[in-house]
């Protein structure tokens, strides 16, 4: 038993070993890489897994005493463990060593239990790649992976190892029964294995090729949204542009990136956004109403001609909140930009209330300066047609309003307007402002286009001293008439391409001002924004929606469509702050109508109790809720508890609507451990005030009733609602899927019926061949033997049950005048006895072969030969019943 | 499908091509041909069961024909006797009929007081003959039948102190009724395990039936005129002709499969024991002799595993009986069928 085979020994070691350790190459390096294993190098890992590998497979194909190996191995590792993690040396030192040694043990024992198992069991191999797979898998989904190429080249190998793996111990274990053994030949053997095995693989992966591209496409995709998902809090507002390019409804027509630059053309749509009550009036009755700032625009691309977003703007006076984020009825208030907004003078605060329609509720819209954010309820009957709303609270300046441009005939208006202009000819100069500030918002960029803008806007101010004096001048300029009394300046969507031939890239912002003077908002916002700069007058662009007084029957209520998205001049004025200055002149071509303006949603019931907290109890039957309350508002007065004065209240839910999102959800989809917002109507409620500012709220909240009355239970959005959302999405690609497996499959089985369909003349081929090219007399009998077997199984005549003899004997011989039974005989003869064949025998199996195809075959036509030829089920029955065996 | 085992019996010789052996006058295999004629003569439509009683006699076995009366195995039996010896040298052939009040001395014969020279001598029963036909033995008391059990296989008889010895060539054939049928002693299981076969005649094909009432007088001519065809010394040389004849290892792995399967099978209470083994062993040399071949093949094995087993084995049910040895036999010769040509 001691006999070692050295030379598959080798063998073993070169093709079983060392692919091992080589496919364990990558995903050490990945695990050491990804989990980042104290200081381990991949290297070393391999090493130590080889080392492992090898000297297990080597004891074991050797023969020496292995357990035992084995065990004192591990108990001296065990050992030395234990004494390195107790070491005395320091405790850092200790805890990185021990921990690297444990590693370095655990991958040690891995490889050299695997280096045992593959010497000794044959199907060991399966395990092995199972778990190879897993562990990729493993790290597929915990690294998050995105790219299918790497998905594959981490999954791939292991699968192809285990048919190698296979193919070779198989090959190995052969070699063993075997008592001469040609080596090289076994080389080649599996080199030629390898060699298919991975040109079907690269095969394949070509096939799939642009299948994966597909498939990482949708994966970059997915990967996208989620992103996208995740980032509410971002105040990157590009994201929040490519969001609404998602988002359903308003993302095909309304894109807010189309008013950043100069274009040649802008698409817009009717479609209804949102619609705003905005409580800004002057003298208390007419309506002043105010733009809808989206964000600023301070940065400017002049070879583009676009503007861009600065993400370091020097002015942080925009507030962006994600107003689905906010619990309902509470609040997030932004105070800084009170500072940055630098108004001082003639400030009011206005309120207004915000109902999305077509808009994405995450893109807050608001007057400038926004600093809070409230949601609400919708009522009822207006839930249709709008998908979410909020209070807004701004500092507006008195003197800021939309009307500017439009001819009005309102007195009240005109007054105000001239009020303003008189109020602000006696603003300070910008003399105190913060240089870093005057120059952040009067950068021009170099060129001669923009020296000419400068010396247009010197030629159009001459004599103007106040800024808002220089601001009406060119105002004035763009309302100004020609000779023949036709505007100079029009309205279009579609100013087309810069006309001149002769200049190639001519500016578009060139072309407006002094060549086509046609074109839409971001034009005049452009031209009047250099100009006012080139005089030295802070001044920026924003983005947003123009606010049109439509209705008079319902004053303070604004409705915004996709074709009110607009680009305005704001100008900064010392103590003022920023005031909104839209230059554009008015689109006479547009004005056939106004779009029809509907019913204001009427403004939910105030509520008198709001509490916000995490869910303890609900109590499904008597609907009762409890709440561990950590944030109320009674009254419009906020006030957010301690964690010590934190408790349970008691609710009654029994008239109670459970809002989950948007949705109405019932009370035992209501989660344990969820926050909740409590509302409650009752004007009871209202009626219970603090007796003094001292009252401590305990004793405050004990003159509540118990339980309090709750109408409105919000839960935030269940996740099996998103879930919902990505299962329809799944479900979608699910069924993609399942067509493309049905696909495959179909394929498939039309391929192995083509295999089985074909197979039977290759195979009859390959008789044909052997039984021409043999010499050997009991080779050629087996061959003739098979193939007569072969054809009257696949004519419809298989042999059954019979003995061979009875079968040629009682239905060949008759039926097709052969010698069969002759052959039998002779067949029979070689097969159980020991004679010699005589010369008459040899020449029968000689020429039996061709004999007797041709007799049999001519008994059929060709069509029936061929269809009988390419039966399957015949070709299956052959192989497992009448086949020989060895 | 159980036609298909069973019909391999059929006309075996038939398509046997003559080339292949080369003939000569004195080959005995000729002569076994002229054998079968000459009975085929008288029995009609029974080829293959004269080919199995051919068989025995060749193996040097006993066989057990089993059928209703009037199937024509007496007048099977009376032509082989005659074919073999002549029907003039009446010697060679003895006949007892069964009946219940038979005794053993009638048999073996008894000593009889000699007056003349004082002493006992022994007068030899019918058993000291070649061919004898115990004609309807289930009739017989189990005494009598254990009596001719015993001497067919000792091949001799024992009386007192003194053994004498049968013939070499001594060859029972047997006939019984079914056991159903009233007045009958039937045989136990280990005394029927001594009949290398126990075959059955059954019923002829309607057209040769037809021949039978047509040609009767001929036949019944001939059956007076049977000529004896096959010396005693004949059938010795083919006796010690199968000895010779070669049995493949792949065909002696297919007795032993087939022995063991019996024991194995879910239908058989009783399987085959060792000495059916070795009867079905000499049997299958023997057939190989009368088909003029010095090898047995996997045919010979689907012909004789069933006469030479069947009677042997005790079934659960009808269905096994019927069914279980074929399915065997079929298993087996699957398996020999498909074995590889290259050893």
């Amino acid at each position: 038993m001691k006999h070692i085979d050295y030379k598959e020994l080798t063998l073993g070691l070169l093709f079983l070993i060392l692919p091992t350790i080589l496919i364990m190459y990558p995903l050490l390096g990945f695990l050491a890489e990804y989990y980042s294993l104290l200081f381990v190098n991949k290297h070393l890992l391999v090493g130590v897994f080889a080392t492992g590998i090898v000297t297990a497979y080597l004891l074991h194909k050797t023969k020496i005493r292995f357990l035992i190996i084995f065990g004192l191995l591990v108990l001296v590792l065990n050992v030395v463990y234990s004494s390195i993690s107790s070491g005395s040396f320091g405790e850092f030192d200790a805890y990185y060593v021990a921990n690297r040694f444990k590693i370095n043990t655990s991958i040690f024992v891995f490889g050299w239990f695997s280096g045992f198992a593959i010497s000794k069991w044959r199907y060991y191999l399966i395990v092995f790649s199972i778990l190879l797979t897993t562990i990729s898998v493993i790290l597929i989904s915990d690294m998050e992976m995105s790219n299918v190429n790497e998905m594959i080249w981490l999954v791939a190998p292991a699968v192809l190892y285990l048919f190698y793996g296979l193919f070779v111990k198989e090959l190995l274990k052969t070699i063993r029964n075997q008592e001469k053994t040609n080596y090289l030949m076994v080389v080649m053997r599996i080199f030629l294995f390898s060699l298919i095995a991975l040109f079907l693989f690269w095969g394949t992966i070509q096939l799939l090729d642009s299948k994966l591209n597909h498939i990482q496409n949708e994966i970059t995709q997915a990967q996208g949204e989620e992103d996208e998902d995740g980032s509410g809090d971002d105040k990157d507002s590009d994201k929040k542009d490519s969001k609404k390019d998602k988002n359903g409804s308003s993302g095909a027509k309304f894109n807010i990136d189309d008013y950043l630059g100069l274009r040649d053309r802008l698409k817009v749509s009717d479609e209804l956004l949102f619609c705003a009550n905005i409580d800004n009036f002057i003298n208390e009755t007419t309506p002043n109403p105010q733009y809808i700032t989206l964000y600023h625009l301070n940065q400017y691309n002049p070879s583009l001609e676009q503007f861009e977003i600065d993400p370091d703007s020097l002015v942080r006076d925009l507030f962006l909140p994600n107003p689905t984020r906010i619990p309902q009825y509470f609040s997030q208030q932004n105070d800084s930009v009170l500072v940055y907004d630098k108004m001082e003078r003639a400030i009011k605060e206005v309120k207004s209330t915000i109902y999305i329609a077509g808009l994405n509720p995450e893109v807050f819209v608001a007057p400038s300066t926004a600093f809070a954010c409230q949601p609400i309820s919708i009522e009822e009957e207006f839930k249709e047609d709008y998908k979410f709303a909020y209070n807004v609270y701004s500092e507006v300046s008195e003197l800021n309003s939309a009307y500017f441009v439009y001819n009005t005939k309102n007195q009240s208006i005109l007054d105000y307007q001239e009020s303003r202009n008189r109020t602000l000819r006696k603003a300070k100069n910008y003399d105190d402002e913060d240089d870093r500030f005057m120059t952040y918002y009067t950068e021009m960029p170099e060129g001669d286009l923009y020296t000419k803008i400068g010396q247009l806007a010197d030629s159009l101010t001459k004599g103007d001293n106040t800024a808002i004096d220089k601001i009406l001048s060119i105002r004035n300029y763009f309302l100004s008439k020609d000779e023949n009394g036709k505007q100079l300046y029009t309205y279009t969507l579609t100013p087309g391409k810069p006309t001149d031939p002769n200049i190639p890239n001519a500016s578009m912002l060139g072309e407006f001002l002094f060549n086509t003077n046609e074109g839409y908002c971001t034009y005049f916002a452009t031209s009047s924004l250099f100009m006012l700069r080139s005089l030295g007058i802070p001044s920026r662009v924003a983005v947003g929606f123009m606010t049109v007084d439509r209705s008079h029957k319902t004053p303070g209520w604004y409705w915004f469509y996709a074709d009110q998205a607009h680009a305005w001049t704001q100008v900064y004025i010392p103590e003022y702050g920023w005031l909104d200055f839209d230059m554009t002149v008015s689109n006479e071509g547009a004005e056939q109508g106004p779009q029809p303006d509907g019913t204001p949603p009427t403004p939910p019931t105030k509520e008198t109790f709001v509490g916000k907290g995490v869910i303890t109890v609900v109590d499904t039957i008597s609907k009762r809720m409890e709440v561990r309350v950590d944030q109320m508002i009674i009254n419009d007065n906020g006030m957010s508890l301690d964690s010590t004065d934190i408790f349970n209240m008691k609710f009654d839910v029994n008239q109670a609507k459970v809002f989950a999102g948007e949705q109405t959800i019932s009370l035992a989809n209501v989660q344990l451990g969820d926050t909740a917002v409590m509302v409650s109507f009752d004007y009871k409620l209202g009626r219970i005030r603090k007796k003094s500012n001292r009252e401590s709220i305990e004793n405050y909240m004990k003159r509540f009733p118990d339980p309090v009355t709750i109408m409105e239970v919000h839960v935030p959005k269940i996740e099996e609602e998103e879930l919902g959302e990505t299962s329809e999405e799944k479900e979608d690609s699910a069924i993609k899927t399942i067509t493309d497996w049905s696909i495959y499959i179909v394929a498939l089985i039309l391929l192995v019926l083509f295999i089985l369909c074909l197979s039977p003349i290759c195979y009859y081929w390959w008789l044909s061949r052997k039984a021409k090219n043999n010499n050997s007399i009991v080779d050629l009998s087996e061959v003739n033997y098979k193939n007569a077997h072969f054809v009257l199984n696949q004519m419809g005549m298989p042999r059954g049950y019979q003995t061979p003899m009875v079968y040629a004997r009682d239905r060949i011989d008759p039926k097709f005048g052969t010698h069969f039974e002759a052959f039998i005989n002779i067949y029979q003869k070689l097969k159980y006895s020991d004679d010699e064949l005589t010369q008459d025998e040899g020449d029968l199996v000689r020429n039996f072969h061709s004999d007797f195809n041709q007799k049999v075959l001519s008994k059929y036509t060709k069509s029936e030969r061929f269809f009988n030829f390419i039966k399957p089920n015949k070709w299956i029955h052959y192989m497992l019943n009448l086949n020989l065996k060895k | 499908m159980n036609e298909d085992i069973e019909n391999t019996n059929s006309d075996n010789l038939r398509f046997a091509p003559s080339t292949i052996e080369a003939s000569s006058p004195d080959n005995p295999g000729q002569k076994i041909d002229v054998l079968i004629e000459n009975i085929g003569k008288v029995v009609k439509g029974h080829r293959e069961q004269i080919i199995q009683i051919i068989t025995c006699l060749i193996a040097k076995g006993h066989i057990l024909l089993e059928d209703n009366p009037g199937s024509g195995k007496t007048v099977m039996a009376k032509t082989l006797a005659y074919s073999l010896s002549g029907k003039k040298e009446h010697s060679d052939f003895k006949r007892i009929q069964f009946t219940p009040d038979l005794l053993p001395m009638d048999l073996i014969g008894t000593h009889l007081y000699d007056e003349g020279n004082k002493d006992f001598i022994f007068k030899k029963g019918p058993l000291f003959c070649n061919i004898l036909l115990a004609d309807e033995i289930n009739r017989a008391s189990p005494k009598v039948q254990s009596a001719l059990l015993e001497c067919m296989a000792e091949n001799q008889i024992s009386i007192g102190d003194k053994t004498y010895k049968l013939e070499d060539l001594f060859f029972v054939i047997a006939t019984q009724n079914p056991i159903e049928m009233e007045g009958t002693y039937p045989l136990p299981n280990a005394q029927l395990d001594r009949f290398f076969m126990k075959i059955t005649f059954g019923y002829v094909s309607e057209d040769v039936e037809l021949g039978i009432y047509k040609q009767q007088l001929e036949i019944q001519r001939s059956q007076e005129a049977v000529e004896a065809v096959l010396k005693m010394e004949d059938v010795l040389m083919l006796r010690s002709k199968a000895e010779e004849v070669h049995v493949d290892d792949e065909i002696i792995v297919g007795i032993n499969n087939i022995v063991r399967k019996t024991r194995e099978h879910s239908g058989i209470t009783l399987g085959a024991s060792i000495r059916a083994g070795i009867i079905l062993l000499k049997c299958l040399r023997a057939y190989a002799v009368i088909h003029k071949r010095n090898y047995v093949i996997e045919d010979d094995l689907a012909s004789l595993v069933r006469p030479v087993l069947q009677h042997r084995l005790l079934f659960k049910s009808a269905g096994d009986e019927k069914n279980a040895v074929n399915s065997i036999v079929k298993s087996e010769i699957d398996r020999l069928s498909r074995l590889n040509l290259r050893k």
